[in-house]
């Protein structure tokens, strides 16, 4: 049997983060006079409004549902399931939208910073009406996301299970890798404490750089012919 | 709704003929309307004297422009020659289609199996790439004319952030050939892009095949018949490697599908394309997506070190050029991509109709075929595989790329920058096209549509060669 109680609290948790955003939506400075239509309040911020009370209204009528009738979630759950099996293209999709989707808002909210940029207080006028719902939705789909994880939707039902044991190619070529990396973040320390020594051409750390993508390439290589060997 | 609708026509003895119907005729009906915008275009619209500019033009003359009047580049016993062939070649797959599709068949799989031979082909396709090399300079190229020889006349290392290697190999063979044999900055620019053509041609073959085995000829003859091709006679811009190295990508992603090889080794080739040209950062979400597929397939290391793959590819590049005298800070604030020291969103511009119509022209030009895409989808011609996932989400980020990021030296001469956002695109169209079964009237269409593509395509790269302003 699954559990309801997750996704109730998920369910909670999108909830009051929504009404955070609501009211990070009502406390925006009011529009402008010739604008405002009620209460300082345009035609277009009303209709916004009004869209995420009904998402609001929505969800908890959701949640009240599943408080009433929990055996209604657990056949949902296992329809998305076998929806999330038979579909595994269409679903892994669907993920890797949600994730593109936190990439994007996250971005958006560090290019808007005008601390960073400074230019970025050009959009504020736009961005400042959109952030708290970019930022709530942004949060569901973190939250969505977990509650893939923990429902295991994503776990195919029948899987063949791997290999025990890594063969030894693979180990070296993630040493190999792991390695680079190492040096790779040595190398960025030494530009942070002095950028412009580290800025001097010299002969031989260029052919460290070599050999690093050199050693990268032959890692991947590596891992990707033990693959093979194994398959 | 459309394939519900299919089978209870189908069901229904009488029915059933007609629905075999609706689907071609209406291939056949948007290819028909295709023609006539660029009839339209060619003969009756007064043409914009620089494309580029459309501030002061009639809306006719942006809707029906540079992308749809290029049947007026080609004389009139040329397109009575191609009428003549493309009869001959539908009377041909009427008549001798068996004999025909074996030697294809015959041939295709010689070629294929013998890789030596493949590659032959494809390095002799370099003098055809070279002698009909685009003589086109954009707006851009004149910088680089400038700064070019400045910078390595002071020994100054050329690398842009948008287009780290892409920019400094094209700035290295300059000076090596310039030294050598004395070329100029177009000269070298000419000569390194049609050396990426017989790579690309020899990896879209490969592709080609491992996709349709049956149709591979006929997908690689669609996939070649858009105007993007330009980049490989010749262009003079830093796309023409990057495009290659997607390809790259594509082809290791099908194999990492099909689990012939770890995740790395897409990972490892999106970060080498990004290094490249920082605009294939749209296929990010596409890796996102393989990631998921490292999920399902509980291969956790694999996962973790093609991140890592990706992000040292980048990082080491940086470090490099930073080594060799690159200014981090200078690097960011110059590069348009990041905003120019501003801000990334100034480079996305809501479309007016006008910018939209140029745009709509732009995306005619890299590949006249792409505007079937909606069609296919609609009677949803695109299977819901692996792959087609993988380019639907290419797709996904790259059309709308192409929709609202700004061009700033005029859509005509920025058609390269969006060619590669509409690669995946390029590729989804070709697939679906080809990939069907109980498609009425199929081959008539294929001739149709990959004769007339070359047709459009073909005549404004020779145009480009012939009357380009070198």
């Amino acid at each position: 049997m699954r559990s309801t109680r997750t996704f109730q609290l998920i369910l909670l948790l999108t909830i009051l983060e929504g009404i955070v955003a609501l009211l990070g939506l009502i406390s925006l400075p009011p529009s402008e006079e010739g604008n405002a239509l009620v209460g300082g309040i345009s035609f277009f911020r009303l209709g916004y409004l009004i869209l995420v009370c009904i998402m609001l209204a929505g969800l908890a009528g959701l949640w009240i549902y599943t408080l009433m009738k929990p055996d209604w979630y657990q056949f949902q759950a296992e329809r998305i399931r076998i929806w999330f099996f038979k579909h595994s293209f269409t679903s892994s999709a669907i993920i890797a939208l949600i994730f593109a989707w936190i990439m994007g808002v996250g971005l958006l909210d560090l290019l808007l910073n005008p601390n960073l940029f400074p230019r970025a207080i050009l959009y504020q006028y736009l961005y400042m009406r959109v952030r708290p719902v970019f930022l709530w939705l942004l949060i569901t789909a973190v939250q969505f996301l977990i509650l893939v994880y923990l429902e295991r939707w994503f776990h195919p039902i029948t899987l063949p299970s791997p290999p025990s044991g890594t063969p030894f190619g693979s180990l070296i070529g993630g040493g190999i890798i792991t390695i680079v990396l190492t040096v790779n973040v040595i190398l960025w320390l030494f530009y942070v404490r002095d950028p412009l020594s580290f800025q001097n051409r010299n002969a031989w750390l260029n052919g460290v750089f070599v050999f690093l993508g050199a050693a990268l390439i032959c890692g991947v290589g590596l891992r990707s012919i033990s693959r093979k060997i194994r398959k | 709704m459309w394939r519900r609708l299919a089978i209870y026509f189908e069901k229904n003895p009488k029915m059933s003929k007609l629905i075999r119907w609706i689907e071609p005729s209406t291939y056949f009906l948007a290819f028909a309307w295709l023609l006539a915008m660029f009839v339209y275009a060619s003969y009756y619209v007064i043409p914009l004297p620089d494309p580029n500019t459309i501030v002061y033009a009639r809306l006719e003359q942006v809707v029906f422009g540079f992308g749809f009047n290029r049947l007026s580049l080609i004389s009139t016993p040329v397109i009575l020659l191609w009428g003549l062939g493309t009869l001959l070649l539908l009377f041909c797959g009427y008549r001798f289609q068996r004999t025909i599709n074996h030697f294809i068949t015959v041939y295709w799989g010689f070629l294929v199996e013998k890789k030596w031979l493949l590659a032959v082909l494809c390095v002799l396709a370099w003098i055809p790439f070279f002698l009909l090399r685009s003589n086109m300079i954009s707006a851009d190229m004149r910088i680089y004319m400038q700064w070019l020889p400045d910078q390595a006349g002071r020994n100054i290392v050329h690398v842009r952030f948008d287009e780290m290697w892409e920019s400094n190999l094209h700035s290295s063979f300059y000076i090596l050939a310039n030294r050598l044999w004395g070329w100029s900055v177009p000269q070298s620019f000419q000569f390194v892009a049609t050396l990426a053509g017989p790579v690309f041609l020899y990896l879209l073959v490969i592709f080609c095949q491992k996709i349709l085995p049956v149709k591979a000829p006929f997908l690689f003859l669609l996939l070649i018949s858009g105007g993007y091709m330009q980049l490989f006679f010749g262009d003079m811009e830093y796309y023409t490697l990057s495009l290659t190295l997607l390809l790259g990508y594509f082809l290791a992603a099908l194999a990492y599908i099909r689990k012939d090889v770890p995740l790395e080794v897409p990972a490892l080739i999106l970060g080498i394309a990004m290094t490249f040209h920082m605009e294939t950062a749209f296929l990010l979400p596409t890796l996102f997506y393989l990631s998921i597929f490292a999920f399902q397939r509980r291969t956790w290391s694999s996962l973790v070190f093609a991140w890592i793959t990706l992000a040292l590819t980048i990082s080491l590049t940086l470090l490099f050029f930073t080594h060799n005298g690159a200014d981090l800070i200078n690097l960011r604030d110059t590069s348009w991509g990041l905003g120019r020291g501003g801000n990334m969103l100034a480079n996305i511009i809501i479309p007016t109709v006008a910018t939209l119509a140029a745009r709509l022209n732009m995306l005619t030009v890299i590949y006249p075929l792409i505007w079937f895409l909606p069609l296919l989808i609609f009677f949803k011609r695109v299977a819901l595989n692996e792959l087609n996932g993988f380019l639907l989400i290419g797709a996904a980020c790259g059309i709308p790329f192409s929709l609202v990021w700004i061009s700033t030296i005029g859509f005509y001469s920025d058609w390269n920058l969006f060619s590669m956002p509409m690669f995946p695109a390029v590729i989804l169209t070709g697939i679906s096209f080809l990939d069907q079964r109980r498609l009425a009237y199929r081959k008539y269409l294929y001739i149709l549509l990959i004769s007339f593509s070359i047709l459009v395509s073909y005549a404004w790269i020779i145009n480009n060669h012939l009357r380009g302003n070198l």
